[in-house]
């Protein structure tokens, strides 16, 4: 468990980022820990794995690296919760209280029983996570966690097996742990790294809706995710598809909540650098970002510096990496796009995919269509420009399958699965963006109301 | 902020959450014990923490050179060859697997077998000299020897 702990430290340092950066529209009482402890651990992990891997390609040994990494992140971080965090109050939610929020309280408590079981289990039964862990994620982390072998990671030999071209983000957090106590190899880091994505995503998810539409939109939305059976898949395969949920989540619900009369620059900064630490995690979070860039831009106008300025040290990252280290590993082509019989294909396979993420009467889109049909939607319909990433998203998708350079059937079948996994949570909270807010009837009395 | 009207209240409101949270609660009770069976049954199929032992000794044994030839006796072309090289790899990093016998370059190279075989007569055909069996399958060798 020790090759865990650096996770502990680099979560603590992400806290005083999200608690600084987020202190203007700070949610009050328990919404406020419930969002920033879960956000707190994409920044922490994602920020200082960019600077580990900044400070290995400066000449670092791999230790002093990995500690130098998670120090400077950390007093990054508590300096400008110093200046920044400290002095707002709580704002109030303003969501209509509903009194039968505890309806969705008792199904999250049985879900999450079962998830934090099959997150034990999983971690038992799979140490070493499932095939993409041990031929991609934790192999480069190896090369990350040994001196002088960073540049290994983009090594031509390892085209066809390793992807060497993939970025480097989730690599580096258990690369970073592993130099950090010497112990590369040992399952506990990304063990707890899967268990800590997972988990925080469900959080982000509720907690995120929670300040915007209330409890229990949160609530049903944390309760339509737990009801995909993609997501119970991969709770403990050590994947990146889950972190990289998490760095689009979070970017996404930073840019709603900056929105406003007036945007607020910190959290449009914060949006900004989980955006680009989505796209050093992998190619999708490439696409996810741009379509994020450009909405951002179109929503917010000048305002959008902030997000741009933020976003730019992670995308110089890549940028280096895609330009001068990367092997020229061509996986997708234009000429494909002369093939016209790929579209039905992808399309059908998508839908299948679409069906796969649960059973019947629990799949995951019927929970949403009942939610859709039963709360319906808010009039005006506003900031439609939140789908723009999601719809930016399926486009990437779909283009990469229609050029894809390998046999189609079979990229399909490795990918698509995951691929509909990492929209997941994005879709589900934009459809609940969009819907009412259940609430008390007026003049109920509600308990937790105090009389006048 | 909600407004009246995007608000819902009554038997909608409650319809909404209740049917969601029994439906969730339900399925995650089902994938929890599909998630059980599955994890009884499978495990982990590739088994690679043994290999990960199989192959402990040879970063030690070749001088962590950072590149080592590798070859397998597995079926051409199916997921076990894949398997064999894609987790050896895993053990073995950061040393690199090289898989081309064409490469004249790397010293050392790690034969990885199923079963007992004539592992110096492999050898000699690929002008490789055999220099220790590690054990559980995995044998060393040197290039350099006679075809």
């Amino acid at each position: 468990m020790t090759a865990a702990a650096p996770l502990l430290i680099a979560w603590a340092a992400g806290w005083f980022w999200v608690a600084a950066l987020t202190a203007s529209r700070r949610p009050q009482g328990a919404t406020r820990w419930l969002l920033e402890i879960p956000l707190a651990f994409p920044v922490g992990a994602g920020g200082s794995s960019c600077l580990y891997f900044v400070l290995l390609a400066a000449g670092l040994s791999a230790t002093p690296a990995a500690i130098a990494a998670d120090i400077a992140w950390l007093a990054a971080g508590a300096a400008l919760w110093w200046k920044l965090g400290r002095q707002h109050a709580a704002s109030g939610d303003g969501q209509p209280r509903f009194r039968w929020t505890w309806i969705v309280w008792a199904g999250l408590a049985v879900c999450g029983a079962f998830l934090i079981g099959a997150i034990v289990q999983g971690a038992a039964a799979l140490p070493h996570g499932d095939w993409d862990a041990w031929a991609i994620w934790n192999l480069r982390a190896k090369f990350l966690a040994t001196d002088g072998a960073w540049k290994l990671t983009a090594a031509q030999e390892l085209i066809g097996r390793s992807h060497p071209e993939y970025p480097l983000l989730w690599p580096g957090v258990i690369g970073k742990a592993w130099a950090w106590t010497g112990s590369a190899g040992d399952m506990a880091a990304p063990a707890a790294a899967a268990a800590a994505s997972a988990i925080s995503l469900v959080l982000l998810l509720l907690a995120g809706l929670w300040s915007l539409r209330g409890a229990t939109a949160g609530a049903m939305a944390a309760l339509v995710l737990l009801s995909t059976v993609t997501f119970w898949q991969y709770v403990m395969a050590q994947y990146a598809d889950i972190p990289l949920s998490l760095f689009m989540l979070g970017a996404l619900w930073c840019a709603v909540r900056a929105g406003g009369d007036e945007w607020d620059k910190p959290l449009l900064a914060l949006s900004g650098l989980l955006a680009s630490m989505a796209a050093w995690t992998k190619d999708e979070g490439l696409v996810f970002a741009a379509g994020l860039a450009f909405a951002v831009l179109f929503a917010a106008r000048r305002s959008a510096l902030a997000w741009l300025l933020a976003a730019a040290p992670a995308a110089l990252i890549v940028t280096f990496y895609k330009a001068l280290l990367a092997p020229p590993f061509k996986e997708w082509s234009p000429v494909h796009l002369a093939e016209f019989g790929r579209i039905p294909k992808i399309g059908a396979f998508f839908l299948d995919e679409l069906l796969s993420l649960g059973h019947f009467p629990t799949h995951p889109i019927l929970l949403l269509a009942a939610s859709i049909a039963l709360l319906g939607l808010r009039r005006p319909v506003a900031r439609l420009w939140t789908a723009i990433p999601v719809a930016a998203l399926a486009a990437g998708y779909f283009a990469a399958f229609w050029m894809s350079t390998s046999e189609l059937q079979w990229r399909l079948s490795t990918a698509a699965g995951r691929i509909v996994l990492q929209m997941m949570p994005l879709l589900i909270f934009t459809v609940f963006l969009f819907l009412r807010t259940p609430a008390t009837e007026p003049g109920d009395a509600d308990p937790k109301r105090k009389k006048r | 902020m909600s407004t009246p009207q995007n608000s819902v209240t009554g038997a909608r409101a409650i319809a909404a959450a209740a049917i969601v949270s029994a439906l969730a609660a339900g399925a995650s009770i089902e994938y929890y014990g599909l998630f059980e069976k599955l994890a009884e049954k499978s495990g982990d199929a590739y088994r690679i923490g043994s290999v990960v032992e199989r192959f402990a000794d040879v970063p030690r044994a070749t001088g962590n050179a950072p590149r080592i030839g590798y070859f397998n006796d597995r079926a051409p072309d199916s997921i076990a060859r894949q398997a064999a090289l894609t987790s050896a790899q895993f053990a073995v990093a950061p040393q690199i697997l090289i898989l081309d016998e064409r490469r004249k370059d790397i010293e050392y190279w790690v034969g990885d077998f199923n079963a007992p075989r004539d592992f110096a007569g492999i050898g000699k055909v690929q002008g490789l000299e055999l220099v220790a069996e590690l054990g559980q399958g995995v044998v060393l060798y040197r290039r350099g020897g006679a075809k």
